[in-house]
């Protein structure tokens, strides 16, 4: 599907909260009515919300679109309770409204040829895959999900995201469900399964997660790509502030990209994930 | 028709609302995101004579009511400026303002050289007060004589208007503000960012790569007035204010005190129509009050 040339790509809107949901341990599901996001939105994106009724506060907070719905016009997004700003949108009422600007970053996109997609996510980082797996529902392809969680209250909608993947490997750092470890153990006795598939992998989720994706990806000469998250104060690309190192940069003075604006998703070999 | 169009030296802004250096990109990035025609001047990120990578990250910490930056001038340098930013930019109605910064005095006077004859440029604004750059910047704002020396220099080579855009870090603005109008600056833009600093209690580290940086926002407002009000009483030039403006309300508090236009900065981020918004706003301000914007200038009434 291309994009309507009719509906600009970012824009600001005012979205009626239509729901939210409390789906694990301090983490809720936000639904938003936004039939001009909902219409540019890809796969990978995000928003940035505009915080309500709270004048210390002042960047949006940029969330992954976690789900669209094209009949009703809305989209979700999920979100951890953690500092000022999310703690202030989970004091949202129904029917309240928020300024989105968005669609913002660039998509997931997956090299034709592809038979077997791998998600390896940590935590929130789950958030941008959902989109992503109902966008791809009709492919072919095999798709497999490492999810990995501190403890099992934490794990989001598993019964829709085993339907929407041929196999969903679970993993607790505490053993409460699935496998007791991280994602990474999980994922490198998978890729130790010779295959003759092609495979493609997609994370998103915490710092040390995805150093250990990316040397795992080396380690196995697989190709794939990251999903970042930074501190942003605009989200398209003005102020500057959420740089990302490249490996190999273009020029000497261009050692940087920017994660909202080039980002956020990178290739997975492109990119430094610092500590 | 109630009139609120400025004049800085030779040039004419339509309204007297622009938008910040380093807080509006090239002006591209806001395409689609706010009405161009509503903006005054559009002020430039900052552009130098070489390519400069910017700082490392983190780069930006949000504040109570404010923000800290420490981005560090990234920008693609004077000649991929002309060739790859100035396209866009003059397909725009509102007035281009180029912020320009340098190392060396040698470095202001070679950047305006390049860009004086180029088409689309209205003015520039002299960037004497960024904090976040390691070598000189400061001292062009915190030394009176060295400020007068190189706007005195940059004045030889153009004949458009100089804005100098100073910093509050000092103890005196006002003795910067004198010596920057007897080098020929044709106004003053007041203020640019507070050194400020925040801490990661959890790890003990600064939230900055660069340990402090630079506070801007709805924050430092009252400072700015104060900074502004005592530059408008000061100087003979136009002084431009900066520091924390929203909304009209701000823009106004900023007119009374005595500034000729203001520039909105961080509000861009969260709101990139800011800008056009406080334009339509004081229109209908100064129709609902049958007022002049020159009515609003400095009009401050103190008792005593």
């Amino acid at each position: 599907m291309s994009p309507d040339p009719s509906i600009p790509c970012k824009h600001t809107v005012d979205c009626r909260v239509e729901s939210i949901a409390c789906v694990a341990v301090e983490t809720f599901l936000l639904t938003l009515r936004a039939p001009s996001i909902v219409k540019a939105a890809r796969p990978g994106q995000f928003v940035n919300l505009s915080v309500p009724r709270c004048g210390e506060i002042l960047w949006r907070r940029p969330f992954s679109i976690h789900q669209v719905d094209n009949e009703s016009g809305t989209f979700s997004v999920l979100f951890n309770v953690v500092g000022r700003g999310s703690q202030a949108l989970n004091r949202v009422q129904l029917g309240d409204s928020l300024n989105c600007l968005g669609p913002l970053g660039n998509r997931f996109q997956i090299p034709p040829g592809t038979d077997e997609l791998i998600i390896v996510a940590g935590g929130l980082g789950i958030a941008p895959f959902y989109f992503l797996l109902q966008d791809w529902a009709q492919e072919p392809f095999q798709k497999i999900i490492f999810y990995g969680v501190a403890s099992n209250d934490r794990f989001c909608r598993l019964d829709d995201f085993s339907r929407l993947c041929s196999s969903l490997h679970l993993t607790t750092d505490d053993g409460s469900q699935g496998e007791k470890g991280t994602v990474i153990d999980s994922l490198r006795r998978h890729l130790c399964i010779k295959s003759e598939r092609n495979r493609f992998l997609l994370t998103c989720g915490p710092t040390s997660m995805l150093r250990a994706v990316q040397r795992l990806g080396a380690e196995f000469q697989l190709s794939g790509a990251v999903s970042v998250e930074n501190r942003m104060a605009c989200g398209f690309g003005a102020c500057m502030g959420c740089p990302v190192k490249l490996k190999n940069p273009g020029a000497p003075h261009k050692p940087y990209a920017l994660a909202c604006k080039d980002g956020p998703v990178f290739s997975l070999t492109e990119i430094v994930i610092d500590e | 028709m109630n009139e609120i169009a400025i004049r800085i030296g030779s040039v004419e802004f339509a309204n007297p609302i622009m938008v910040a250096s380093g807080t509006f990109g090239y002006a591209e990035e806001f395409d689609g995101l706010v009405d161009f025609r509503e903006i005054g001047a559009v002020v430039t990120k900052t552009v130098t004579l070489e390519p400069r990578p910017g700082n490392a990250p983190p780069r930006i910490y949000e504040t109570a009511a404010g923000m800290l930056n420490s981005i560090g001038l990234p920008n693609v340098g004077v000649k991929d400026f002309i060739d790859q930013k100035m396209p866009f930019l003059r397909t725009l109605q509102s007035r281009i303002v180029v912020n320009v910064a340098g190392v060396t005095a040698k470095d202001y006077v070679a950047v305006v050289a390049c860009l004086d004859s180029v088409p689309g440029i209205d003015a520039f604004e002299l960037n004497y007060s960024c904090p976040n750059v390691k070598q000189g910047g400061m001292s062009f704002s915190s030394n009176a004589q060295i400020a007068e020396a190189v706007t005195a220099s940059v004045r030889k080579e153009t004949k458009k208007p100089l804005i100098a855009k100073l910093t509050p870090n000092v103890t005196s603005i006002s003795d910067i503000g004198r010596a920057v109008e007897q080098g020929g600056a044709d106004a003053l833009s007041a203020i640019n960012t507070l050194v400020g600093m925040a801490v990661d209690v959890r790890t003990r580290k600064p939230r900055l790569s660069t340990i402090t940086g630079g506070l801007s926002g709805p924050a430092i407002k009252p400072i700015a007035l104060a900074k502004v009000y005592e530059l408008c009483k000061s100087v003979s030039i136009p002084v431009v204010a900066i520091g924390g403006i929203m909304n009209l309300h701000d823009a106004l508090e900023f007119f009374m005190v005595g500034a000729i236009a203001v520039q909105v900065g961080t509000a861009n981020f969260m709101n990139p129509g800011c800008a056009a918004e406080i334009t339509r706003d004081l229109r209908c301000y100064c129709q609902q009050q049958d007022l002049n914007l020159s009515d609003l200038i400095g009009s401050l009434e103190v008792d005593g």
